[in-house]
């Protein structure tokens, strides 16, 4: 067979013609890559072929220089470059020859000449192509529509994929590339398409040419009449371009918001056309973002007495008088059976007024407030909807005291409208009521109406799913609020309001737990979650209730384990997730249990755990995470007592923690560890050994999550505390990781960085407090056996002052560093005077005395003693 | 493409957001911070300090401000019993929970404390000379009740706490003469009634003998603050012999090196400013001026902030008074001011502005001196709506107060544009101020010559002034549709006819225009040698 007609069989119908066919191509490509490249390239350009066969050759040609997994890419664009030089050059001048020669986009060419740069273009390797790129757009004798056309996708496609900073040297070329063909003189709509699609593609690179007032006036001025365009598609993709560019380059808007943006927005906002006015509505929450961000680094700046680096202009709230009668009409435009899950301008409408709440605050108030009171009575459902979802929306934002009397006025009619005739507006209601229970907790908690509420939210919970899914949610804040407002007036309280209908509640919301739509909408988490949130939040004179709910739980759990075997495949994720709500359930109910009533049913409990912790149940990451927090709270709930289980658990506990694919679940197990040495004390220390050399392996492993890693440190700590002096033998190589993480460094300018820096560092310092007084015991005079630490306290304390020179360094850094000092000074005495005389020492004390954390300033104040006495 | 945005706006969709995996992350974060503070607890067991108790130790800091991790729970009656236990230790013991209980961030029961009659016994304890430890606990009390609603405050006083809280200023322990300043300035804040009532029980004089050179830092922002209550609130202002008595010291204050002292001064002054031209007149008399504006320039906002409150009250006053202020370059900062990052600055600088240019020509010429128009101007054109508020009111000032040149230096200096855009605002007083604006701007023009006219109102047009004042002859409100009216009869009554795109800032061909200086345009046109480099 010759390869054209292999090519044409990757299309057939016939699967085994099909595998015989993927068979030959795969041995062409292993017997001699380059020989295949390069005949694949000669179909592919060559204009006899046909379509079907030109495409499958372009197809076949970049699966061999891409994929979607990284590590397979990373493999085959090395394979590809490990091809001769003058092979590969042939083989780029007969791809990039065909573009413009194929007959249908999207061009297979593009993409083989784009991947090809992927792998070029990071080593500088392809200097031709962007010039050849160019001229094929500048050049009169090359720029035929359809030669335009590709190279617009190949530059789409190059922007995509390559590194910004390797592109950001060939901005100048790309960009005046795209922008020619984008301009509105230029005939092709096709061209024009690809072209925005290329520059929304490109602009995170190009902040030099927006940076020059004269190329952005120029760039601006093409994608606002790109606006323009009659053809709907190069509309919406301009109008997606120029959302990116708002939030990309916000501060240099000033002189277009007036004259075009403006105008251009609200036109498209206003078009009959969803993709136009969903872009038109983006583009305002894009600069609500924007503002909300400036707004949250202007009090940052003041606060820490600097000036901002950028300021918002406030075009949110300048723009507010025009922008809500639109969003508010386009509120009212939604159908009766819309798709829950289909984004649409009425749901982009409601997020957009939200944001705007959150933007401007009480200014929106007068702008809604009219449209809300004009329309919640109307006769047409859709107008009565949009009024409630206009209020729900902007109750987030505004001043409490200011909404705080309108919705308490607004709430006996919400609850009326819990029964609406129509159900999308009663998802509404459901959801707003929701809102005000965990927004504006005083209002919904109103003696006049709390009953009347309460009995509605219980009887809208039979309504179909999505409005019982919403009043699900409604009930967790509700319950939450509650309890904070008695938590305020009595420390762990013995009633509250829901106490009266507690019961009924609960035993309410596990019947929607058994509902068998309890698939859709979400429905069933969000009655869990409730149920959840019930019983973290009850008083005393609920605990019955949750002993029996307990039962009812771990009921419910033994029915689903032994359903397991009968469970096909095609509902066993939704199997896996109810395992793991019923586990959280559990884990909820343990944390509110005492000890007495635990220990009757934890022989229960733990078999259903650790049947779920099963290996062989496949990868459900999850479900083993959910467990593995169940097992922590038996655990500490428990205490010494948990020990006769520990040979059980600790076989599935290995696994988890070898976990590495799902970090979650490595994580978890790592956090299991911590509450079984709290619990165990010097119990644990049989296990120690294998612990600590499977917690060796995960930091030794290069490839494991970050997150993971201060986890450890500080675990070592509490092993310590746990076993005390029983932890000599692993003192060198637990030293060893936590002196090597006490030099780690990162790249200042990212914050996410630095405050993993912070973290990282305060885990070693809890790791050290955990040594250092685990070797001391808990009498006031220190064990003989701390001497062995004495050699590194010199090094611990360098740490210590390398941190509190750090300026980046936390306030609760500060915290954990005084309560160090203080051990060191109280545990070492005398010792400790040379060491600890020291400026960074000095600063560190000193700056947690003016702490605003009471805490810190506490533990400075003790350490500041500490020092004293041993400095006298 | 920014598709993957749009899709995860759906998540802020009513409860879309709460999918399996994000409640499944929430739960994860709530275990491990209760990790973390089991952790934290086994360590601090270990170091035998109680981190939620013992809190007078760390001293320094504000009862109100205190945190309370854990309430004391122990009822009331609890507490009485133990406050009427004869041994004082006891005593101590429940005061000082009565006092914790109070200091409460959040929901302090002081109505409770109230309803069972515990005041007086506060203010009994105040008197006890031979327990200072219980005199301070009740003074601190008697802060925490005083700092809660008017009510609150009036229960204390009538309980007959000043004038036992005054006695207290006199004994030689400064850390119970520290809280009892600290009582007396939440009680002096409460309004002028009771500010008077603690002026009679002469608190004055007692204040004053407190300042000695070797005070603590601590008690002197105490003194400073309860001084500044001492002058706080309007009918009536505080009286004129209780006003000469404090303002020495205040002057002194001024001077001080700690900015919360200078702060708190700088409040008093610009309480005391804020009244009658009489009064304004007593703080010009002190000499204070010039410091007050020397702290114009201080780079912390909470010192420049009343300090520019005051001196904008003092040129609210007679055009002699803000003379007095000019006199002694007070203009030199406002130009910074303008541009303070913060805006509430750039408000109260603008009104400050607004009641210079309301003075006379000469004073006038001094804010052009000073380089305040193009900061003002730039106010009017992107401040904040409150900022460009006070601001049109300094130019509409300006305008009417001007000669014919300043006002024309006034419209090369670009304030048409930005007045104009302010025509299309809701607030009706804006409007009319900013509609005086230009008519007088107009008038000016008028005056010059034909040429001058026609030039302005051209700039009015093209700044899209005219279509709105055209508007605002609909207007509901007689002041500005006369106004409006009035403008367009005599302005502009030929030039009606013409009709403008509604689409803004699109020419003939259709094309969006930005601000392309002059003599760039040919270069964007020919695109065969246009280059982006």
């Amino acid at each position: 067979m010759d390869l054209v007609q292999i090519l044409e069989a990757t299309i057939s119908p016939d699967r085994l013609i099909l595998q015989q066919a993927e068979q030959f191509l795969r041995q062409a490509a292993e017997t001699n890559l380059a020989t295949f490249l390069d005949s694949l390239a000669d179909e592919l350009s060559n204009p006899a072929r046909t379509n079907v066969v030109r495409m499958a050759a372009g197809l076949q040609f970049k699966n061999y220089l891409t994929a979607k997994d990284a590590t397979l890419k990373a493999a085959h664009q090395q394979a590809w470059l490990e091809i001769a030089q003058a092979t590969r050059q042939l083989i780029k001048a007969k791809i990039l020859g065909s573009l413009g020669s194929e007959k249908q986009s999207p061009s297979s060419a593009a993409q083989c000449v784009a991947y090809v740069a992927c792998a070029e273009m990071p080593g500088g390797l392809w200097p031709e192509l962007v010039p050849s790129l160019l001229a094929n757009v500048t050049d009169p004798a090359r720029s035929t529509e359809s030669v335009k056309e590709s190279t617009m996708e190949t530059i789409g496609y190059v922007c995509e994929e390559v590194d910004q900073q390797v592109l950001s040297g060939y901005a100048n070329e790309l960009l005046t590339a795209v922008v020619q063909c984008m301009r509105k003189e230029e005939p092709s709509i096709a061209v024009r398409l690809a072209a925005t699609r290329a520059l929304l593609n490109s602009l995170e690179f190009t902040n030099e040419n927006f940076n020059k007032e004269s190329e952005r006036h120029y760039i601006m001025q093409v994608v606002c009449e790109a606006t323009q365009c009659a053809e709907q598609q190069v509309k919406v993709a301009a109008l997606q371009t120029l959302v990116k560019i708002v939030s990309l380059y916000y501060q240099h808007m000033e002189p277009y918001m007036g004259p075009a943006l403006f105008a251009i927005s609200l036109e498209a906002m206003k078009s009959d056309i969803d993709e136009v006015s969903l872009q038109g509505i983006e583009f305002w929450s894009s600069i609500c973002d924007e503002e909300t961000d400036l707004a949250i680094e202007a009090v940052e700046a003041e606060e820490g007495g600097y000036p901002p680096r950028q300021i918002s202009k406030f075009y949110v709230k300048g723009a507010l008088q025009y922008l809500l009668p639109i969003l508010l009409l386009t509120l009212t435009k939604q159908e009766e059976l819309d798709d829950e899950d289909e984004w649409n301008p009425c749901k982009a409408a409601g997020v957009c007024i939200g944001l705007m709440a959150a933007c401007c605050g009480n200014e929106i108030v007068p702008f809604v407030l009219p449209f809300v009171q004009e329309n919640i009575k109307s006769k047409e459902w859709k107008y009565r909807d949009a009024a409630v979802m206009a209020f729900g929306s902007i109750l987030e934002g505004p001043d409490q005291k200011a909404l705080s009397p309108l919705v308490i006025q607004a709430m006996p009619k919400l609850i009326e409208m819990l029964n609406d005739p129509s159900l999308v507006v009663q998802d509404t209601v459901a959801w707003t009521v929701g809102r005000v229970c965990d927004i504006l907790p005083e209002a919904a908690l109103q003696d006049s109406y709390l009953g009347l509420l309460l009995e509605s939210l219980v009887q809208c919970l039979e309504k179909l799913p999505r409005v019982a899914s919403n009043i699900c949610w409604a009930l967790s804040s509700l319950a939450e609020s509650a309890y904070e407002a008695a938590e305020a007036k009595e420390v762990d309280p013995t009633t509250y309001p829901l106490s009266p209908v507690f019961s009924a509640i609960v035993e309410k919301l596990l019947a929607v737990t058994n509902r068998s739509d309890g698939g859709q909408s979400n429905l069933r988490t969000a009655a869990y979650e409730a149920l959840m949130e019930f019983i973290k939040n009850s008083p005393k004179d609920c605990y019955e209730v949750i002993q029996q709910t307990t039962l009812v739980i771990l009921q419910k759990l033994q029915q689903v384990l032994q359903a397991a075997s009968s469970v096909d495949e095609g509902s066993m994720a939704q199997y896996v997730d109810l395992q793991s709500l019923l586990c959280a359930t559990l884990q909820s109910v343990l944390r509110k249990m005492v000890k007495e009533d635990a220990m009757k049913i934890s022989d229960a409990i733990m078999e259903a755990l650790l049947f779920m912790l099963n290996p062989s149940v496949g990868k459900a990451g999850g479900l083993h995470e959910d467990a593995l927090m169940a097992v922590g709270t038996l655990i500490e709930l428990l205490g010494v007592e948990f020990f006769v289980y520990l040979e059980k658990l600790k076989d599935y506990l290995f696994v988890s923690l070898q976990n590495r694919e799902e970090y979650m679940v490595c994580s978890a197990a790592v956090g299991v560890i911590g509450d079984l040495a709290r619990a165990l004390g010097s119990n644990l220390l049989p296990l120690c050994p294998e612990l600590i050399t499977h917690l060796s392996n995960i930091l030794s492993d290069p490839s494991i999550h970050r997150s993971v890693k201060p986890q450890i440190l500080a675990i070592f700590g509490d092993i310590a505390l746990a076993i005390g002096p029983g932890f000599s033998q692993f003192l060198q190589v637990v030293l060893g990781f936590l002196m090597q993480a006490s030099q780690a460094q990162v790249d200042k300018s990212d914050y996410d960085m630095v405050d993993y820096l912070n973290e990282l560092r305060e885990s070693c310092i809890e790791g050290y407090t955990g040594i250092v007084q685990g070797f001391a015991g808990e009498d006031k005079k220190p064990r003989s056996e701390v001497i062995a630490l004495q050699p590194y306290l010199a090094m611990i304390v360098q740490f210590i002052e390398h941190i509190s020179l750090d300026n980046d360094h936390s306030d609760s850094n500060t915290c954990a560093c005084c309560g160090l000092i203080g051990d060191l000074c109280r545990i070492f005495g005398k010792f400790m005077a040379p060491l600890i005389d020291k400026a960074g020492i000095n600063q560190l004390i000193g700056e947690g005395k003016r702490s605003k954390i009471t805490k810190t300033k506490k533990m400075a104040l003790w350490a500041f003693k500490e020092i004293k006495k041993v400095l006298s | 493409m920014p598709v993957e945005k749009e899709n995860s706006r759906i998540k802020s969709f009513k409860n879309k957001g709460r999918d399996h995996e994000v409640l499944r992350r929430r739960r994860a974060d709530e275990t491990v911070e209760l990790r973390k503070s089991k952790r934290n607890e086994q360590m601090l067991k270990r170091r035998n300090v109680a981190v939620d108790d013992d809190d007078s130790t760390a001293g320094g800091f504000s009862p109100l401000k205190e945190s309370n991790g854990k309430a004391v729970s122990r009822s009331l009656s609890d507490l009485s019993e133990q406050m009427s236990n004869p041994s004082p230790s006891i005593q101590l013991e429940g005061l000082q929970k009565a006092r914790k209980l109070l200091s409460r961030d959040r929901h302090a029961p002081i109505d409770e404390f109230l309803e069972a009659g515990f005041v007086p016994r506060f203010v009994k304890f105040l008197k006890a000379h031979a327990n200072p430890n219980l005199q301070f606990e009740a003074a601190w009390a008697i802060t925490n009740v005083a700092s809660g609603t008017s009510a609150h405050t009036h229960a204390v006083v009538e309980a007959g706490a000043v004038p036992a809280l005054i006695h207290l200023l006199a004994i030689p322990n400064p850390k119970i003469a520290e809280q009892a300043v600290w009582a007396l300035g939440n009680i002096a804040g409460d309004g002028s009634p009771l500010r008077d009532f603690v002026i009679k029980h002469n608190i004055i004089p007692h204040l004053i003998s407190l300042l000695s050179p070797t005070i603590e830092m601590s008690f002197l922002r105490t003194i400073t603050w309860t001084l500044s209550n001492l002058c706080r609130n309007k009918n009536p202002s505080p009286p004129r012999e209780a006003v000469l008595a404090i303002l020495p010291s205040l002057c002194q204050l001024l001077f001080h090196s700690d900015s919360e002292i200078v702060a708190d001064a700088a409040w008093a002054i610009s309480y005391l400013t804020d009244g009658t031209e009489e009064r304004v007149q007593v703080i010009v008399d002190s000499g204070i001026v010039p410091q007050l504006i020397s702290l114009l320039a201080s780079a912390e906002t909470r010192i420049l902030t009343p300090a520019l409150r005051a001196i904008g009250n003092i040129v609210t006053g007679s055009d002699l008074q803000t003379q007095t202020v000019l006199d002694s370059n007070g203009l030199q900062h406002l130009p910074a001011l303008l541009r303070h990052p913060k805006s509430t600055v750039k408000k109260e600088a603008a009104w400050t502005v607004s009641n210079v240019t309301a003075g006379t020509t000469e004073q006038i010429g001094a804010v052009i001196e000073a380089g305040i128009v193009e900061p003002l101007i730039d106010v009017l054109r992107k401040g904040d709506f409150k900022t460009q508020k006070e601001s049109v009111w300094a130019i509409a000032n300006f305008t009417s107060g001007a000669t014919v040149e300043q006002n024309m230096f006034l419209v090369q200096q670009g304030v048409v544009k930005p007045l104009c855009d302010l025509l299309t605002v809701k607030d009706t007083k804006t409007i009319t101020v900013t509609l005086d604006g230009i008519s007088n701007i107009l008038v000016s023009a008028a005056q010059i010559n034909q040429n001058t006219l026609a030039q302005v109102a051209s700039y009015i047009e093209e700044a899209g002034g005219l279509d709105k004042i055209e508007d605002l002859q609909q207007h509901e409100n007689e002041a500005v549709y006369k106004s409006a009216y009035g403008i367009i009869d005599k302005y502009f009554s030929e030039t009606e006819e013409q009709v403008e795109e509604i689409a803004p800032g699109v020419n003939e061909q259709g094309q969006f225009c930005f601000g392309i200086p002059a003599g760039a345009p040919s270069q964007f046109n020919g695109l065969s040698n246009f280059s982006f480099t």
